[in-house]
């Protein structure tokens, strides 16, 4: 469809670069750790790199190269002048004291501060890092380098160069596209239903901007830490987000008796898939969506929209597509997290910060316009949104290497 | 026929089109603007009239849910119901978050517009009561004209929450308490409209704006009330609308000799400033302030913008002659009289044109809102309005009352009816009043106006020179809100205080729709204000230069429209 050279089909099958590096760290024990950790840079013909920095036991750089890749696309897809990178390091941080974390971060600076920068690659929290870890990086780095570089990472706290609205930008992100496929459909906000996998903070944005629209979120689903199992919680009445906030732990997880004393009804987790609702919202886990459970899907679902990265498997998508519903894919729809660190990003570089109004203005025409180009091109070529996404993403980095003379 | 149509972010919203966003209540105004827009597009198919375009200048409307939901995210209920001073109010509003769902639009929509906008009150109790809440709200002018469309978005946004927190000024909620309805909900729709006009160095205004009633209540000379009467002033309406001096003329006879004595006086009476927006830096960052994008700018200064050849008159010193046009040289005077006299543009044909039919589409006399531009000739409707009209007849024998029990009469009267239970009497000490004190008699009486709306009384309110003019050295610089309980107003004047006296046009509207008799009295009059009756009465409250009094029994109020006399009697005959 893209008509793509051997060489742009080359060069983009694989990272630019990558930087794989050791990092001896001492111990609260006294002893020395040596922690093996990556960085990817799968390409930068529009920008410096963007991606986050995981923290995670079973890391693999085959993930990050997907990932890396992926945000790459991603970048592209909202239009914003950046390319896709993600770096890891393999580590267990729920073993490890804050010390220890924060020796690996300065450590992973150590190592990559030549290859890494506001114009080079930018990094952002991930798995198991936050805005903590990001000051660390960034303090490492300033140490380095001297002087002040806010703009090296994103994710930072407000006050210390971080964006207002950051917090809120994927979970709105996600609604503002959902919005639009709404009004592509002709169908009024107020009076559709929904139903979300997930209680963090993608989710809980997401029913917030939603109920604003006039929505009702009538079932969410959690992971439970103590049973180490996912339930769902349904009220017809629909769920009151403040109230469930205040039962919820720091994990996500919803405590099932106060829950239940407030009129939820406790089901099995997957039973979030199987609502009577016009929108399904996955934005917990990856493949919660899949060839077992997609029949499982009610005929009255129009919309669904990928908050989760990677929720819906190839196999699911296709007899989503069969069915007729209109599939609002993840490197679209919780793209507004990328966008609003972009946003983070160019406010560090001019060390001066926007209001929230403004933030989320520019959050919502960013993410209203990339949702319009792609469904304008869905149309177009009848095709999923899906393919209609990556068709604009991989054109734009494919001219972008064109135009730089690289392939 | 058009109908406003949901903001859908495409280029051609932002600019052509009748657009709203959110749901809710379009409010008052922006009803009355789709009245307009049907009524004009009936009457000019092809949006023209003889060469003028005539249109209703493109506007997006934010619908009230935003409004109540902006006060409700931002817990701003306490405040906005507080006697916090109307500063407070405003900057709490400032600090407030707009609501996310509308913020995309805004920013969506000031991307593709950079002409100066208009962010205009359209509040719903003006839709539902039939008052018409002039002078009440805010309208803010902004230039729009940074490059940088974040800096547009955020003087956008600034005027939006400025407009929203003039609901809540003790101003606005004195006047919602004066209102005969009660518990009544209000709730503000804001537009955001092209300013009309044109730039011209770092000024932007219409070279013409008028304002056109069906109905007058000043009949001089040969013109009757039904003839209407219209106001032409160089610049933007806030000229006209907030009493300035401008041109006023009968439609039916437009081109009547002026009403001046001579040239001189006619120069001295005419409009010497106008105002525009600025499109230069303000002279301060001021977001709560409705003026801070406005300029008052000399008459002679036009001139130079090539705006007053179709607008003047030249007065030549030497041959005392005035003729009309800038063919000569001389002193330029606001006469209007190329377009009223030469009719080198159709205007007053248009004028009628357009209000007859708003009178037979609302089925009621009505007063229109216009500005113009003449390169290319474009006539463009800003508001319309009924105009409620009192049919009661009330005779008026003064020979039938004894002396003693006339507190004053006036043949100069604005009204009709018979209003018995006034029982408060507030007014401006004579024997203090100074001009240059005048605005803090307005801070004083605001005050005593709020302690009679608490009480749910109604006054009698006398005070000297023009109620309610901008300029505070022709008479007391209130709003409307400031004496919203009065039922009756008496502007008088002083042997110190001759300037010519508004009769009610700065509040002609809350007279009209409120029923309030507005008196005109002459301090040459033979028979003037009984000071001495008044002074001798029970005395509520005083400051340094207003007096509250209650007289023993309720005052009667009688005034007859057809001749526009009146009398205020003491107590019952």
């Amino acid at each position: 469809m893209l008509g793509l050279d051997k060489p742009s089909r080359d060069l983009l099958r694989y990272p630019l670069r990558e930087y794989h590096v050791s990092i001896p760290v001492r111990m609260d024990a006294g002893d020395v750790q040596i922690f093996r950790g990556f960085r990817v840079q799968h390409n930068d013909a529009r920008g410096p790199g963007k991606g986050g920095v995981r923290f995670h036991p079973q890391e693999t750089v085959d993930t990050i190269r997907a990932l890396a890749m992926w945000m790459t696309w991603k970048c592209a897809v909202v239009d914003i002048p950046l390319g896709g990178s993600k770096g890891g390091v393999i580590c267990d941080p729920h073993s490890l004291s804050m010390r220890e974390q924060e020796r690996i971060c300065r450590g992973w600076i150590r190592q990559l501060s030549r290859d890494i920068g506001p114009i080079v690659d930018v990094p952002a929290p991930d798995v198991m890092t936050g805005p903590q870890h990001m000051l660390w990086m960034l303090d490492e780095f300033e140490t380095i380098h001297g002087g002040r570089h806010p703009g090296l990472i994103t994710g930072k706290p407000v006050g210390m160069g971080g964006s207002l609205g950051r917090k809120a930008a994927t979970g709105y992100g996600v609604v503002i596209t959902m919005r639009e496929a709404l009004k592509d459909l002709g169908i009024d906000p107020g009076k559709t239903t929904a139903s979300i996998q997930g209680f963090g903070n993608v989710a809980q944005y997401a029913i917030e901007l939603y109920h604003q629209l006039g929505g009702k979120v009538v079932c969410v689903s959690c992971w439970d830490q103590s049973d180490q199992a996912s339930y769902a919680y349904y009220r017809e009445s629909g769920v009151d987000l403040t109230e469930l906030q205040n039962i919820t732990d720091t994990f996500g997880g919803i405590d099932q008796k106060k829950a239940s004393s407030l009129g939820y009804e406790k089901l099995p987790g997957e039973a979030w898939l199987e609502q009577d609702v016009d929108i399904l919202i996955p934005a917990a886990l990856e493949n919660g969506i899949n060839e077992d459970n997609v029949e499982k899907i009610r005929p009255g679902v129009k919309i669904i929209a990928e908050g989760a990265n990677g929720p819906t498997t190839p196999g699911a998508d296709k007899a989503l597509q069969t069915r007729g519903i209109f599939v609002i894919p993840d490197f679209l729809a919780n793209a507004g997290g990328v966008t609003c660190s972009y946003f983070e990003q160019v406010q560090s570089n001019m060390n001066y910060y926007w209001t929230r109004e403004e933030v989320l203005a520019k959050l919502d025409v960013k993410m209203t316009t990339s949702f319009n180009a792609v469904g304008e091109l869905a149309r177009k070529k009848n095709i999923p949104m899906r393919d209609a996404a990556y068709v604009i993403a991989v054109g734009r980095v494919a001219q972008a290497c064109k135009d730089r003379g690289w392939t | 026929m058009r109908t406003p149509s949901l903001f859908a972010r495409k280029i051609s919203d932002a600019i052509e089109r009748f657009i709203y966003i959110g749901s809710g209540s379009l409010g008052g105004k922006a009803q009355g603007l789709v009245q307009l827009d049907r009524i004009i597009e009936r009457l000019f198919p092809d949006g023209m009239f003889e060469g003028i375009e005539v249109s209703i200048p493109s506007l997006a409307v934010i619908r009230t849910d935003l409004f109540e939901t902006f006060i409700k995210r931002n817990r701003l209920e306490e405040i906005a119901g507080s006697d916090e001073p109307d500063r407070r109010i405003l900057m709490a509003f400032q600090e407030a978050s707009l609501p996310t769902e509308v913020l995309g639009d805004l920013l969506a929509l000031i991307e593709h517009v950079h002409t100066p906008l208009a962010i205009r009150s359209s509040s719903l109790l003006e839709d539902k009561v039939n008052h018409p809440f002039a002078g009440i709200y805010q309208t803010k002018m902004i230039p729009n004209n940074q490059i940088d469309s974040d800096a547009r978005f955020r003087k956008l946004t600034e005027a939006i929450k400025f407009v929203y927190a003039s609901t809540f000024t003790k101003a606005a909620r004195d006047y919602r308490r004066a209102l005969p309805e009660k518990d009544l909900k209000e709730a503000m729709a804001v537009i955001i409209q092209e300013v009309v006009g044109k730039r011209y160095g770092n000024r932007f205004y219409p070279e013409l704006s008028g304002v056109a009633r069906s109905y007058n209540f000043y009949p001089v000379g040969a013109s009757k009330p039904r003839d209407g009467v219209v106001q032409l002033a160089l610049g933007l309406g806030k000229t006209i609308v907030d009493g300035g001096r401008c041109w006023t003329y009968s439609p039916a006879l437009p081109q009547s000799p002026p009403p001046f004595a001579s040239p001189d006086e006619m120069a001295d009476n005419t409009q010497n400033s106008f105002w525009a927006v600025t499109m230069a830096a303000p002279k301060e960052y001021n977001p709560l302030v409705e003026t801070e994008y406005l300029i008052q700018v000399p008459v002679p200064d036009a001139e130079q913008d090539g705006t007053i050849d179709r607008l003047v008159s030249t007065y030549n010193f030497q041959t005392e002659r005035l003729s009309m046009g800038t063919a000569d040289s001389g002193a330029r005077i606001l006469t209007f009289a190329p377009l009223l006299v030469l009719n080198s543009l159709p205007i007053n044909d248009l004028i009628l044109k357009v209000v007859h039919a708003c009178e037979d589409a609302l089925k009621a006399p009505v007063e229109i809102e216009f500005g113009m531009t003449f390169n290319p000739p474009r006539f463009a409707c800003l508001q319309v309005r009924p105009m409620l009209v009192s049919t009661e007849r009330v005779d008026i024998d003064l020979l039938r009352f004894d002396k003693d029990q006339i507190l004053l009469t006036s043949g100069s009267v604005c009204g009709n009816g018979e209003e018995k239970g006034i029982s408060e009497i507030v007014y401006v000490k004579p024997e203090r009043f100074d001009a240059k004190n005048s605005r803090q008699i307005a801070r004083e009486l605001e005050v005593m106006n709020h302690t009679i709306v608490k009480r749910g009384g109604s006054m009698l309110l006398i005070g000297f020179g023009r109620w309610g003019s901008s300029d505070p050295w022709l008479g007391i610089p209130v709003t409307w809100g400031q004496i919203s309980s009065a039922r009756s107003i008496i502007e008088a004047t002083l042997p110190s205080m001759t300037i010519d006296l508004s009769q009610g046009s700065h509040f002609f509207h809350n007279l009209v729709s409120f029923g309030i008799s507005y008196f005109s009295v002459s301090h040459e009059d033979s028979a003037s204000i009984d000071w001495q009756w008044i002074a001798r009465q029970e005395v509520v409250q005083e400051s340094r230069f207003v007096r509250h009094v209650r007289p023993a029994a309720p005052l009667i109020i009688k005034v007859d429209g057809r001749v526009g006399r009146g009398v205020i009697l003491k107590s019952p005959s």
